[in-house]
């Protein structure tokens, strides 16, 4: 794309599984439309193939992706490269403010005529003391916004909550006539992705006649918010995305803490076990849904896109 | 006179941690060993008579290195691994932090969740 005076939007998406392009893609559909200009998303995560229909969506977006063998010193470079290539007018950074291996901890210092926005949620307490995050937000970002979960820098003179972000807002969601059933999520590392099939594998083993479906992230198709809006139940892990499709959906949801690094998913999820058995017994009591559901949904990435947008048409004045 | 191969009036070691750059902070005095025009802030401590710039005091040390104190495990000398210490350079903020040299020289696995910034798969 040809770069000239026209606005410039970087958004960072590292971060392993599919969970930090989601939420980015999700803000990044909405601000498309709000604020013209040229985006461009940066990802490593091993799963990135999988998006590339839903980045295709987007007319204005590309896609650049680093390598998910590279570690901390091959991501700086990239990133590096990146931002003295595309000189983003705007950048925005999903959760982790000096990247995730340390990328921005120098070069933010240098992008003084860029508008620079976190979209934070949970950070372990000893990452954000012993690297003193708090002080290195406020110095460097412009604002925070917290997407619908608490962050460790809401003292931020800048920062909004907004509602959980959404891949797709309310009147795009398309639930089939009859309902999928139960659905098994498969999510995280390939590990965990292949522990699920077999979890959903056992599951039918031992009782064949439930209408159990595995969501392959690789060959289901991304996203698959419609397939879980039309679920009778959800299982899965307690990932952020997961976790709040199925809440605004009001889709019954078994979901299970996976241990992470930086994330705490214990706050969401509803269960601690995931057994067959377990499954099977959350299965049964489960009441026969009557769809379309009635609820509540609203997608935070709309707000956050309109919050973000006027930030950057003020600069611009 | 200063040296024609340096600059004058401005420090001459190079700073940055990964991307090396020219210091650029005013020079206060030359090194007693190459005649640099230094920062105080690139003057070596804790070695020779306190004349040397960090280029030739990393070099002294080298050649006579301090005696270590049982569990020391490196220098403590901060420039002695790097050419700059975590104070602003004209770049800009410099917000590299004490974890910054021992995430980048970590060996320690991906797998080991007490580690940050050193496993790139993370989330």
């Amino acid at each position: 794309m040809a770069l000239g005076n026209e606005r410039r939007v970087l958004c960072y998406a590292f971060g392993g599984g599919l969970g930090h392009l989601t939420r980015s893609l999700a803000l990044i559909r909405q601000l498309a439309v709000r604020v013209p200009g040229t985006y461009r998303l940066l990802a490593n995560s091993p799963f990135a193939a999988c998006v590339e229909s839903e980045v295709a969506r987007v007319e204005s977006l590309e896609f650049v992706v680093c390598s998910p063998s590279a570690n901390a010193r091959g991501a700086m470079v990239f990133v590096r490269r990146q931002l003295e290539e595309f000189r983003p007018t705007c950048l925005i950074v999903d959760v982790f403010p000096r990247g995730l291996g340390g990328e921005f901890a120098n070069p933010l210092g240098e992008l003084s005529a860029t508008k620079r926005v976190l979209v934070s949620r949970h950070l372990p307490a000893e990452y954000v003391e012993s690297f003193r995050l708090i002080n290195f937000v406020k110095a460097n970002y412009d604002m925070v916004i917290e997407c619908g979960e608490r962050s460790p820098f809401s003292s931020h003179t800048n920062c909004v909550q907004t509602a959980p972000f959404l891949i797709r807002s309310a009147n795009e969601i398309e639930p089939t006539d009859d309902s999928t059933g139960v659905v098994i999520v498969g999510s995280g590392t390939h590990e965990e992705c292949d522990e699920l099939r077999l979890l959903a594998n056992r599951v039918l083993s031992l009782e064949p006649t439930l209408p159990v479906r595995f969501l392959d992230p690789n060959r289901t198709g991304f996203p698959v918010i419609n397939l879980i809006a039309s679920a009778q139940c959800v299982v899965g892990a307690a990932g952020y995305n997961l976790a709040h499709e199925t809440t605004a959906l009001g889709v019954p949801a078994m979901l299970v803490p996976r241990r992470r690094k930086y994330d705490d998913q214990q706050p969401r999820s509803t269960s601690l076990s995931l057994t067959a058995e377990d499954v099977i017994r959350f299965i049964r009591n489960q009441p026969i849904a009557c769809l379309p559901r009635v609820h509540l949904y609203q997608n935070g990435a709309e707000e956050a896109a309109t919050l973000i947008g006027s930030q950057i048409i003020q600069a611009e004045d | 006179m200063t040296d024609p191969q340096y600059r004058a009036g401005e420090c001459n070691e190079k700073a940055g941690f990964l991307f090396p750059h020219a210091c650029g902070r005013a020079s206060t005095r030359e090194c007693g060993q190459c005649a640099k025009p230094i920062c105080e802030q690139h003057l070596a401590r804790g070695v020779g008579d306190g004349t040397l710039c960090t280029s030739c005091g990393k070099v002294a040390k080298e050649a006579n290195p301090p005696q270590q104190k049982q569990g020391e495990y490196y220098d403590p000398d901060p420039y002695f691994y790097a050419d700059e210490y975590y104070e602003d350079y004209y770049w800009g903020r410099n917000d590299f932090t004490e974890n910054d040299e021992a995430v980048l020289n970590d060996s320690r696995s991906p797998n080991d969740l007490s580690g940050f910034e050193n496993d790139m798969g993370a989330s």
